[in-house]
């Protein structure tokens, strides 16, 4: 499995999993998992519903207890060194609750209460550009609004690393545009090395520009780890067309191969020129190469 | 609603069993009423935890259909219940606890259950919330019951009459006037609940919480915010929000402290039985709802509204905010339940007078078996993700432990057999075993409330230790609490025995010095 | 200025900016001495990583394409590169490539393909004339 290219001072990793094993009822178990996040990179965590994902994040943040393997966040153990991990870092879970009977305001200075280094002034910002009304109660939010109150909460707490988790599902466009954006903005808004923001995702697409490196994990394990330039200059698609029938070859160089009517369709992993070479052999009428998005690379690498 | 109507069962069931003395049946009619309320609260308070209100409500089928068949399944399951109640007196209790008179009993329960039946759904519609729900159901009618009596009485006062024709009547044949006015405030609840269920929009699907109207809300919270700590440093926070969500207890024990209030001075100004009758019954489900409501939304509440999880992210160890949650619930529950009660008797008694009298044991008993009720009440919202799971494992629990201490009082009555109706606990000996060891009755009393102290204590000990577990652990691994319930139930339940036996043992001592 | 990253392209992001931003240069969409938007919001705005946009703004500036005053921003660099005519004809390169492909679809030859090509210069350049009479 090709890994990224770490060309690393000694910096500790932010995120640091190796061979996470976590047995978790019948599904969402993380069998063998390794992964690193290096400081002021914008890490992607990729995977498709029940491949471990959230088990996996939970075990970041000490809500669930590795069964074998270890993890370690600012290269501390998050169960023995609970609080110096947890006052480090921001967490959006998936499905934002907060308690019924406050407003934004009274949440708001809840959560700051727990912080010492809150930011009032990024959060009267960040209010002002959400336009969400400091009296309104939490129960009258929409769930964009809770989101956003969420993503408030976690920046203007200043942390070194951001935990995001499904963040925009469920979100109106315009919504998730702005998430992606105040992510950029005010939170990036310090030194590149003390803001590492770690994703997990299936909305692909939304995240594309602001992915540094991913990793695809699948059945529990990591499928692919890369680095998103690399990714998208390896992975490729080609399309020929022929005059007659498509011939059927055999392209053991690629992934994938689609054949329909006159058109072939081959999806590759590096191996472009070798197989455009072949191709070229055969004589098509037209030849045309494509690089594919993230979200085209995580369909390729998981079917 | 199955293991509800399954949990009332056992409870009718155990109890008889496990209750002996001359108010067994008063008792076990009482956990009775108090379960079918419950029981009548899940019909729709299922629909509200499991979110399934909306997809009940689209389902290709008319309300009305809807609403019978609920009705009907809730009925069936009344009645059912009802049947077992009476079967288990009739069958179980022996001796002094059985009834005098077993229709009345039968009459008397059917009452509360048709009361439960009728206005429990509309509540919980209106409430979406269980413990209000709960709350209500119990709570409406006699406060219903009170505003009438004042206005009866009130309409007598301006008429000037010395004795109002209808309070005689009252007086003389409540036999006929409580059913009939049960009857009437049933069939007008049934068809509001009705009502609100044909026209229940889609709006209001969401379960909500336990609140004030806004109106008392707001003078009400600028005055909390000046005793309580803003949400200034972490634990001023934690604290704060505890007590928020301790709030359902704090308007629960406020209504019936005012039911209790309102029926006290309506005693003070017309004796009647009924009013006693009402007011002995308010105070005692306040000392019971206290704890109850206490413990069960301290971790259950938070668990429905899903943010455990957020709050277990703060950069504080979960070993703090589980031990500051624990510490508000307890405090709330002390001072609601035990603490304003007390200095309500003792307003009236003093110490002395309290030890010498029979009421003695009855609140020795209170004082000792709070804490660890309280701890089991606790446990269940530790494993629970709603307040109603969390009602119906606390009910489980406490069945298996009366059942664990009904058994071992069994094996214990087998060895000192003819003291086996004599339970001293409601027959306030206690100062007879003082006079029996020659040490003042104070002293005594002291050394009790010490020895057993410490028992009590180690059973909260064991059983927070298990919260605490269970509070960090977000899923709830079934085994696991299947293993810790019999742990709690075993421990709670002997130890309950262990001092039954004491009492068994020195009451057949002191008799025996007695008889010298 | 606008931007159009294309994620499909296979060519790193950076890349795609530094080329786009020299070729704003070269054409004069950007003029010499003229303020570059700043890291942030053109990260804000192109949704993408701002470490992403500083690395692009680090090669422009090693490539003598733009300079960072301290305080005010990254700015076009005044010289006149050699560079500029050889990038205009690059891009007027692609766009012929393509018309010669559609050439080929449409089955022109290269001799009619040619004359046409001059009769639509002539074409533009009376155009212009006819525009300037008054």
């Amino acid at each position: 499995m090709p890994t990224g290219n770490h060309s690393m001072s000694n910096e500790t990793p932010i995120i640091e999993i190796n061979h996470l094993v976590r047995k978790y009822g019948r599904a969402d178990a993380v069998n063998d998992l390794s992964l690193r996040v290096m400081p002021g990179k914008c890490y992607g965590f990729f995977g498709r519903n029940g491949a471990g994902k959230t088990t996996t994040i939970k075990c970041l943040l000490n809500l669930l207890q590795p069964t074998s393997g270890v993890v370690r966040v600012f290269g501390l153990d998050p169960k023995r060194d609970e609080v110096a991990v947890k006052s480090r870092l921001a967490y959006v879970p998936d499905a934002v609750a907060f308690y019924p009977w406050m407003t934004v305001r009274d949440t708001l200075d809840y959560m700051a209460s727990f912080r010492p280094n809150w930011n009032r002034q990024k959060e009267s910002e960040l209010l002002e550009r959400f336009h969400l009304d400091p009296a309104k109660k939490v129960t009258a939010l929409s769930k964009g609004q809770k989101t956003q109150l969420a993503l408030v909460g976690a920046i203007c707490a200043e942390p070194e690393l951001l935990v995001l988790d499904e963040p925009t599902s469920g979100l109106d466009p315009i919504v998730r545009r702005e998430f992606i954006q105040t992510v950029i903005g005010a939170y990036q808004d310090a030194e590149p090395g003390r803001r590492t923001v770690f994703v997990s995702t299936h909305l692909i697409t939304e995240f594309e520009g602001l992915i540094d490196e991913f990793t695809i994990i699948e059945n529990g394990s990591a499928a692919l780890t890369l680095e998103a330039d690399v990714a998208r200059s390896r992975y490729k698609k080609i399309r020929a067309r022929f005059t007659g029938a498509a011939p059927a070859v055999d392209f053991p160089e690629a992934k994938h191969i689609r054949r329909e009517g006159r058109e072939l369709e081959l999806t590759v992993n590096g191996g472009s020129d070798a197989v455009l070479q072949q191709l070229q052999r055969l004589n098509p009428e037209a030849l045309t190469t494509e690089a594919l998005t993230l979200e085209e690379i995580f369909v390729a690498a998981l079917k | 609603m199955q293991t509800a109507f399954l949990v009332t069962v056992a409870a009718v069931v155990v109890g008889s069993f496990s209750f002996n003395g001359s108010d067994a049946s008063g008792i076990v009619a009482t956990v009775f009423c108090l379960l079918s309320a419950v029981l009548s609260v899940t019909i729709f308070g299922t629909e509200f935890n499991a979110r399934t209100m909306g997809l009940l409500l689209t389902q290709p089928v008319s309300r009305q259909r809807l609403w019978l068949e609920k009705m009907a399944v809730l009925a069936v399951a009344l009645i059912l219940v009802w049947l077992c109640m009476l079967l288990s007196i009739y069958a179980i209790i022996k001796g002094e606890g059985k009834p005098g008179n077993f229709f009345e009993l039968a009459g008397a329960t059917f009452l509360p259950i048709l009361i439960a039946f009728c206005s429990a759904p509309y509540f919980t519609l209106v409430c979406r919330n269980f413990i209000g729900g709960v709350a209500f159901t119990l709570i409406f009618p006699w406060a219903l019951f009170l505003v009438l009596m004042f206005l009866a009485w009130l309409g007598a006062w301006m008429t000037s009459q010395p004795e109002p024709w209808f309070a005689t009547a009252f007086e003389k044949h409540p036999d006929y006037f409580i059913p009939l006015l049960g009857l009437i405030y049933c069939a007008v609840m049934y068809r509001t609940g009705y009502r609100l269920f044909l026209n229940f929009q889609e709006a209001e699907v969401q379960a909500r919480e336990l609140s004030l109207p806004v109106a008392l809300e707001n003078p009400l919270a600028s005055l909390v915010k000046k005793i309580v700590p803003g949400y200034t440093g972490p634990m001023a926070s934690l604290i704060r929000k505890e007590l928020q969500v301790q709030r359902p207890t704090f308007i629960v024990a406020g209504a019936l402290a005012a039911l209790i209030i309102c029926s006290r001075i309506a005693l003070m100004v017309h004796e009647s039985e009924v009013m006693l009758g009402v007011t002995i019954a308010a105070i005692a489900v306040y000392m019971m709802c206290a704890p109850f409501i206490a413990g069960v939304v301290s971790m259950a509440e938070e668990r429905n509204w899903g943010t455990v999880g957020w709050q277990l992210t703060f950069p504080i160890s979960v070993w703090k905010q589980s031990l500051v949650k624990l510490v508000v619930t307890y405090l709330t529950a002390v001072f609601l339940g035990l603490v304003i009660p007390l200095i309500v008797i003792l307003a009236k008694n003093s110490v002395t007078n309290l030890v010498h009298g029979d009421f003695a044991t009855v609140l020795a008993v209170w004082l000792w078996g709070y804490l660890p009720v309280l701890s089991l009440v606790v446990f269940a919202s530790s494993v629970s993700n709603n307040t109603m799971r969390a009602t119906v494992v606390y009910f489980g629990l406490l069945i298996a432990t009366c059942g664990v201490f009904g058994l071992a009082m069994l094996w214990v009555n087998l060895l000192v057999p003819d003291s086996i109706h004599h339970y001293p606990v409601l027959s306030g000996k206690l100062y007879l075993w003082s006079q029996a060891w020659n040490i003042p009755p104070i002293k005594f009393w002291v050394y009790m409330m010490l020895g057993v102290g410490s028992l009590t204590v180690a059973l909260v000990a064991l059983i927070d230790t298990m919260v605490l577990q269970n509070y960090r652990n977000q899923e709830i691994n079934t085994r696991r609490l299947w293993i810790q319930s019999s742990v709690i139930a075993v421990a709670v339940g002997c130890s309950a025995a262990v001092l039954g036996a004491m009492v068994v043992f020195i009451n057949s001592y002191g008799a025996v010095f007695n008889n010298r | 200025m606008l931007i159009q990253l294309n994620f499909k392209s296979g060519k790193p992001v950076y890349l795609q900016l530094v080329d786009q931003i020299k070729s704003a240069a070269a054409s004069g969409i950007l003029q010499s001495g003229e303020l570059l938007p700043s890291i942030r919001p053109l990260a804000e705005q192109l949704r993408i990583n701002r470490n992403t946009v500083s690395k692009a703004y680090a090669e422009l500036e090693s490539q003598g394409v733009i300079q960072t005053v301290a305080g005010k921003g990254c700015f076009v660099t005044e010289n006149n590169s050699p560079f500029k005519k050889q990038v205009r004809e690059k891009m007027l390169a692609e766009d012929v490539d393509a018309a010669i492909v559609q050439a080929h679809h449409l089955q022109v030859d290269d001799d009619d393909f040619l004359a046409l090509v001059r009769e639509r210069l002539e074409f533009f350049k009376e155009r212009k004339n006819a525009d300037r009479k008054p």
